[in-house]
C-alpha cells in the first residue's frame, strides 16, 4: 500500500484516521524540509504505535487469505456491444484523459502508437455471404490472475488493493516482459519521449503524470478520477454510491451510446456486478484463466 | 492548508538536487517538458484552481453542449453536458479532440495579409485597423460603381446567428451570392422537405417512439448532422426501452458501421435507392397496407388530378402501380424482390416506422427523385409529424432584428442571377450550387465575381474541383478567409482575419435538426481568447459600419453581442423547459448553467406544410411552377444536356431513373464511393492527429486507404497496403490498398476529409479531387458525391 493511497483510503475507525492524519502531517512536513519531516514522522510513529521508520516501508499488508475480504472495492467494467457504435469517442477521451500523446506518422506506420483504449475490429464471411463484421473498443482487462504482473523483473506492475492492474512507470525498466505476457496486447511502450508541441502541452491533464521513454504504460481505470471523487466525498462528508462511479472512467462518461459501465464488483448490487452475471457476458480469451475484470455483453437479435 | 501534488513535485526534485546529483532536476528535458508556461487569464488564479465551464461544441453542426474542465486558465478535457437533450453528458471523439483545435500550434496568430504573387501562399502580418479599413474601401467602391452582385459570400454555417447575418450583410450590401456548402453535403435532403413539405430543412426523427427503422444508406453512425444524439438514440432502440426492440434494417452498397450496427443489411447497386423504395412503396399500396387516412385527408397528388388549366396529371399511386413492381424494383437496385416485399410488410406491421434518408441518397444523378420517394414513403406509412414519425424539427421563438430597407443599389443587385446558376434554366430546382463557382467565376458569366468571402469554408479542399478552385480565387481582385487555420483557400486569400476557435467564442447556437422540439445551445469561452483574432460577427459588424450608408444603417448594434441579445430577448416570453428568466441578461446566465434554452417535447398538432396545396404533396406543384417558369424549349435542351430521361409530370413525383457516372465503364469499371467516416468534418480533419489516427471499421488504416473489395484485390492480385494509382475522369492520386470484404464487388471505397496537412499552398490534396464537379443531378443543382468511376492499377 502507497503512501498516497494510504491518504485517499477512507478507513472510518479512529485508529486508521488518527493514523491518515498523521502521515497527512508527514507528508505535509516534507515539503517543508528535512527537520520538520523528522518531526512529523516520529509524530506518525507515536499515532499508529510503531517505531518510526520511513515513509516507504508502511505497514505491511495483511496476509494473503484475509485480503481479498478486506478489499473495499474490487473494480470491474462491462461493455455491451449491443448498443456500442463504434465511434472512438472512447478512444479520444481516454487519450485526452490520460495525457497519451497523438501518434504521429511515423509511430503509425511502426505500429508503436499507444491506445490505452483501443478499437480492435474481427470479420466474418464475405460480401453477399454471411458478412459481419464487429468492432471492440479494448481498454485493459484488469485481470483477476494477470499474467503481465507474474512476470515483472522488478514489480513495476501489481495488483492495487482495488483490484487495479498499476503500473509505476517509474519503476519501470523497460523490459517489455508484461507486454509479451499480456495476451490482450492492451500495454504499450514509449518509443520516444511523448510528443506534446508547446502548444499543445497547454491542454495537459495536471492529475497524470506523463511517461518518458522507456517505460511501459497502460490503462489504471482513471484511478486518479476514482481517488478524486473519493477525496471530495469525504471532505463533504458525503457517502458514495454505484452512480457516482459508474461513469468514472474517461471512456465511460464519453460514451455516446452509454454502452461502458463502471464499478464495483464487491457491491452486489451495482450495476457492473448485475451486468457480470448477464447471460449475455462473455469474457475475452476466457479459456486463459486470466479471470479478465472487463466483460463484453454481446450483441443480440431483433425478437430473440 | 493544501500543497498541490505539482509544488510538492517540485520540492522533491529540489531536495534531490541538495543531495548533490550531478544535472540538477530542473535541467532535465523531460523535467522541463513538464512545467507549462502561464496562460492568458491565469494570473489570478491560484494553483491548482479548476472549474467546469459549459458551452457548445463546435466540431461540427450537431451542437452538443459540453463541459470543459478548466485548470489554472487552461482547458484540458471536454466532457459532454449532462440533462442536455442532444446528448445528455456524452460526446464523440470529435468533440473530445476539442483542445487540439483549441491550442493548435498551425492557428492564425492575428490578422495577416499576402505578400508577393498569389498562390505564393506568403502571409505577412497586418493590424486589424488597416486590414479592415483595405477591405471597407473596397467594398465601398464596389458598391459604388454598382457591382455590389459580384460580391460573393461562402458560408459553411448552415444555419443559426452567423448565417442570419451574412444574410443580412448580403441584404444590405446588395449581392445574391450568399451561397452556402449544402450543394456538395446534403442539398438534396433538404430540398425534398422543400418541395413536398414546404420547408428547405432535413427532418428530425422521433427515435424515442419508433419501432422501425430503415436506414437508406444511413450514415447515422458516422457522420449525420446529429451523430452523437443518433448514437445515443441508436442504442436505446436495442436496450433503452424494456419489453421494446427496435428493428433496424440498412439498404446500400457499402457495408459502412451504421450497416455493422444494423439487425439486417441489404445490399444494393450504388445509387439505386430510389428503386427500392419505390418498390416497398408499390408493395405497400398493392396489399393496402398504407395509411390511408393521412394519404386521403393530408397528402396531395396520391391520384391523379387535374390541374387549374383543365390538363390532367398523374398522381403517385398510378406512377408506383404501373412501375414499380417488386421485381422490377430488384433488377433495377439488385435487391431481392422477396425481401422487398418483406421489409414492406414489416414495416407496415411494427409502426411507427420511419424510412431514414442519407444524405448520399440525394447524392447522386437521380438525387432528388430518390431523396423525395424516401420522404413519400414515410408518408405512406402516416409518419409525417406523427410521435415516432419524421418531424419538422421547430425553432425556438427568437426575436427578429429591425428590418432593413435595402437601397437602390442594393435592389439592383439582389435582382441579378446568381452566380451559381440557382433558379435559373441550368438549374431551376436548386437553392444554391456551390460547385457551379469555379466555372462561372472563371468565366466571367453572366458577370465576373470581384470579392469572395470565405466564412467556416475551404472549397479548395473539401469541395470537388480544388484546382479550378484555386485558379478561380487567383482571378477574384479581393479575397478574404476567416478561418482561424490556414489551410489551402486562405493561402489563396488576400486578407486573413482569423476567427476565435469555437472554445474562445460567445454566441448561440441553433443545432441541426434532433428531436423535433426547440432547441437553442449557448457557447461561451471557456479560456481568454489565446490570440489576436476576432470573432468574425464582430468582424462583420465593424465593417459594415465602416461601409456606412445604409449598410451601416442596418448593423447598428454596437457589437455582434449586442445584437445576439436582442434575439435571444425573444426567448424570455417563451418558458423554457429549463432556462427562464425576466429579462435578457438573466436567460443567457439561466442558459450558461445548463447549456443551453429547450423545451422538452415537440408541439405535434395538425400537419401544416408551406406548400402551395397546404398539404404533404406527393406530385409538388412548387417544382411544377419552377420548371413552368423556364421556357419549355430551352427546359428540354438542359433535361437533354444533362441526360436526365424523366418528363413531364415525373419530374414533379418521387421517381428513379438510373444513375449517371463520369467515366464510361469501359474505361473506368469500378464505381467510386466516397464516405464521411465518424472523423469527418467539412474542413478535414487532417489537422487533429487524434481523429487522422482514429481506429476506424475494420483493420487499422489510421490514414486515407482505397477500400478493394477481396474479389476485386485477388483479381487484380492486390494485397493489404499495395500501393495503386487511382484514375478517374477527374484526376488521379497514389493511394494505399485496405482490402476488406464489405466493400460491394466493382466499388471502391474512398474516405473522406483525409489530406496533406499543413497544406501547401496550390496543391490540393484528399478525395475530392478525385470526383468529377460536373456530375451532378442537374435540375436540383446538387453535386453528385456517387458520380464518378474510376479505374486502379499497380504502382510500378
Amino acid at each position: 500500500m502507497s503512501l498516497w493511497d494510504l491518504i485517499a483510503s477512507s478507513k472510518k475507525d479512529d485508529e486508521a484516521d488518527a493514523k491518515v492524519e498523521a502521515r497527512r502531517k508527514a507528508l505535509h512536513a516534507l515539503t517543508m524540509g528535512t527537520a520538520g519531516a523528522l518531526v512529523a514522522l516520529a509524530t506518525l510513529g507515536a499515532a499508529s504505535g510503531e517505531e518510526a521508520k520511513p515513509a516507504e516501508k508502511a505497514p505491511a499488508p495483511a496476509p494473503k487469505g484475509d485480503e481479498k475480504k478486506k478489499k473495499k472495492h474490487n473494480w470491474g467494467m462491462a461493455i455491451d456491444m449491443d448498443s456500442c457504435t463504434a465511434c472512438g469517442g472512447c478512444v479520444v477521451a481516454c487519450q485526452t484523459e490520460n495525457n497519451v500523446p497523438a501518434q504521429q506518422e511515423e509511430d503509425s506506420e511502426k505500429a508503436r502508437g499507444i491506445f490505452w483504449m483501443d478499437l480492435l475490429s474481427t470479420a466474418e464471411g464475405n460480401y453477399g455471404e454471411g458478412l459481419k463484421l464487429e468492432v471492440l473498443p479494448v481498454p485493459c482487462m484488469h485481470c483477476e490472475d494477470p499474467p503481465c504482473v507474474k512476470v515483472c523483473p522488478v514489480n513495476a506492475t501489481y495488483v492495487s488493493d482495488e483490484g487495479i492492474v498499476a503500473q509505476v512507470f517509474d519503476r519501470c525498466i523497460g523490459c517489455r516482459y508484461c507486454m509479451s505476457a499480456c495476451p490482450y496486447g492492451v500495454r504499450h511502450f514509449n518509443w520516444t519521449e511523448p510528443k506534446f508541441d508547446p502548444a499543445e502541452q497547454q491542454s495537459l491533464n495536471p492529475d497524470v503524470a506523463c511517461r518518458p521513454a522507456g517505460v511501459v504504460e497502460k490503462c489504471t481505470f482513471c484511478h486518479h478520477k476514482i481517488r478524486a471523487v473519493k477525496e471530495k466525498a469525504r471532505a463533504d462528508e458525503t457517502t458514495l454510491t454505484d452512480n457516482d462511479f459508474r461513469k468514472i472512467t474517461a471512456c465511460a462518461a464519453a460514451c455516446p451510446a452509454q454502452s461502458i459501465t463502471f464499478g464495483d464488483l464487491n457491491d452486489p448490487q451495482s450495476a457492473v456486478s448485475r451486468l457480470h452475471k448477464s447471460p449475455r457476458a462473455i469474457r475475452l480469451l476466457e479459456e486463459l484463466g486470466t479471470k479478465p475484470k472487463v466483460v463484453y455483453l454481446r450483441e443480440t437479435k431483433w425478437r430473440e | 492548508m493544501t500543497h498541490s501534488r505539482r509544488e510538492l513535485l517540485i520540492a522533491g526534485a529540489a531536495a534531490v538536487t541538495v543531495q548533490g546529483c550531478k544535472q540538477p532536476a530542473s535541467e532535465d528535458p523531460f523535467f522541463k517538458s513538464q512545467i507549462k508556461p502561464a496562460v492568458p487569464g491565469s494570473a489570478g488564479l491560484r494553483r491548482g484552481h479548476q472549474e467546469l465551464v459549459s458551452s457548445v461544441c463546435g466540431q461540427c453542426v450537431a451542437g452538443c453542449a459540453i463541459q470543459v474542465r478548466v485548470v489554472e486558465g487552461r482547458a484540458v478535457k471536454v466532457d459532454g453536458m449532462p440533462d442536455y437533450p442532444i446528448n445528455r453528458g456524452s460526446i464523440g471523439p470529435k468533440g473530445q479532440a476539442g483542445t487540439g483545435m483549441l491550442y493548435h500550434r498551425d492557428r492564425i496568430k492575428g490578422p495577416m495579409r499576402r505578400e508577393g504573387a498569389r498562390g505564393s501562399g506568403k502571409l505577412v502580418p497586418v493590424t486589424w485597423d488597416v486590414a479592415l479599413a483595405e477591405i471597407a474601401a473596397q467594398l465601398k467602391a464596389l458598391r459604388e460603381k454598382g457591382e455590389a452582385r459580384s460580391l460573393v459570400l461562402l458560408s459553411g454555417e448552415p444555419r443559426g446567428p452567423m448565417r442570419d447575418l451574412w444574410s443580412r450583410f448580403a441584404q444590405a450590401y446588395g449581392t445574391p451570392n450568399l451561397v452556402d456548402h449544402r450543394a456538395v453535403t446534403d442539398g438534396a435532403k433538404g430540398l425534398a422537405s422543400l418541395y413536398m413539405q414546404g420547408v428547405n430543412e432535413f427532418p428530425s426523427y422521433d427515435w424515442d417512439r419508433t419501432r422501425y427503422v430503415l436506414g437508406m444508406g444511413s450514415s447515422h453512425l458516422e457522420s449525420w448532422c446529429q451523430t452523437i444524439h443518433m448514437m445515443r438514440a441508436s442504442s436505446q432502440l436495442r436496450h433503452g426501452m424494456p419489453g421494446k426492440r427496435v428493428k433496424f434494417v440498412q439498404v446500400g452498397p457499402r457495408y459502412s458501421t451504421s450497416s455493422m450496427k444494423a439487425d439486417e443489411w441489404v445490399s444494393i447497386a450504388p445509387a439505386t435507392y430510389g428503386a427500392f423504395v419505390l418498390g416497398l412503396a408499390h408493395v405497400l399500396i398493392r396489399d393496402k397496407l398504407y395509411d390511408e387516412k393521412f394519404v386521403a385527408e393530408q397528402t396531395f397528388g396520391f391520384e391523379e388530378f387535374t390541374g387549374a388549366d383543365g390538363v390532367a396529371h398523374q398522381g403517385f399511386k398510378d406512377l408506383v402501380m404501373s412501375q414499380w413492381t417488386p421485381a422490377r424494383a430488384s433488377a433495377m437496385c439488385g435487391a431481392p424482390a422477396d425481401v422487398i416485399e418483406r421489409i414492406a410488410h414489416e414495416m407496415a406491421e411494427f409502426r411507427p416506422a420511419i424510412a431514414v434518408a442519407d444524405p448520399q441518397v440525394g447524392s447522386a444523378s437521380n438525387g432528388l427523385g430518390a431523396a423525395m420517394a424516401v420522404h413519400a414513403l414515410n408518408a405512406l406509412l402516416g409518419s409525417i409529424e406523427r410521435p415516432g414519425g419524421v418531424l419538422i424539427q421547430q425553432r425556438a421563438s427568437l426575436a427578429p432584428w429591425a428590418a432593413l430597407a435595402p437601397d437602390e443599389v442594393a435592389k439592383a443587385g439582389l435582382n441579378a442571377p446568381r452566380l451559381d446558376g440557382s433558379g435559373q434554366k441550368s438549374a431551376p430546382l436548386a437553392e444554391g450550387a456551390i460547385h457551379h463557382l469555379p466555372a462561372a467565376m472563371l468565366s466571367g458569366k453572366p458577370y465576373p465575381a470581384q470579392a469572395v468571402f470565405l466564412h467556416f469554408s475551404n472549397p479548395a479542399f473539401s469541395k470537388p474541383g480544388g484546382k479550378q478552385w484555386l485558379e478561380a480565387l487567383a482571378a477574384v481582385p479581393l479575397v478574404v478567409s476567416f478561418s482561424p487555420l490556414a489551410d489551402e483557400s486562405t493561402l489563396a486569400a488576400d486578407f486573413v482575419l482569423p476567427d476565435h476557435s469555437y472554445l474562445e467564442r460567445f454566441e448561440y447556437v441553433e443545432p441541426a435538426p434532433a428531436l423535433g422540439a426547440p432547441i437553442i445551445g449557448l457557447r461561451q469561452p471557456v479560456v481568454q481568447t489565446l490570440h489576436d483574432t476576432r470573432q468574425t460577427g464582430e468582424v462583420v459588424v465593424q465593417l459594415a459600419k465602416q461601409l456606412g450608408g445604409p449598410v451601416g444603417a442596418a448593423f447598428g448594434w454596437e457589437s455582434y453581442r449586442a445584437a445576439l441579445d436582442e434575439r435571444l430577448a425573444g426567448l424570455v416570453e417563451q418558458k423554457g423547459a429549463n432556462a427562464e428568466a425576466d429579462d435578457a441578461e438573466g436567460l443567457v446566465e439561466a442558459m450558461k448553467e445548463g447549456g443551453g434554452w429547450w423545451l422538452e417535447k415537440p408541439d405535434l398538432g395538425k400537419l401544416e406544410c408551406a406548400t402551395p396545396s397546404k398539404k404533404f404533396e406527393f406530385y409538388s406543384q412548387a417544382i411544377a411552377s419552377r420548371l413552368a417558369a423556364v421556357a419549355p424549349d430551352a427546359l428540354e435542351a438542359e433535361l437533354q444536356r444533362a441526360g436526365v430521361l424523366a418528363r413531364g409530370d415525373l419530374l414533379c413525383l418521387p421517381h428513379f431513373e438510373p444513375p449517371r457516372f463520369s467515366g464510361a465503364v469501359a474505361d473506368y469499371p469500378f464505381v467510386l464511393l466516397p464516405y464521411r467516416a465518424i472523423n469527418y468534418a467539412e474542413g478535414g480533419i487532417r489537422h487533429l492527429r487524434r481523429l487522422v489516427e482514429l481506429p476506424l471499421v475494420i483493420e487499422k488504416p489510421r490514414a486515407e486507404r482505397l477500400e478493394v473489395n477481396d474479389d476485386d484485390a485477388r483479381r487484380l492480385s492486390l494485397k493489404n497496403n499495395d500501393l495503386v494509382v487511382v484514375e478517374t475522369p477527374a484526376g488521379s492520386k497514389e493511394l494505399h490498398v485496405m482490402v476488406r470484404p464489405g466493400i460491394q464487388p466493382g466499388t471502391l471505397g474512398l474516405p473522406l476529409g483525409y489530406g496533406q496537412w499543413p497544406p501547401r499552398p496550390n496543391e490540393v490534396t484528399g478525395g475530392y479531387p478525385l470526383l468529377d464537379a460536373t456530375s451532378e443531378d442537374a435540375m436540383a443543382g446538387v453535386f453528385a458525391l456517387l458520380g464518378t468511376r474510376a479505374r486502379i492499377r499497380r504502382k510500378s
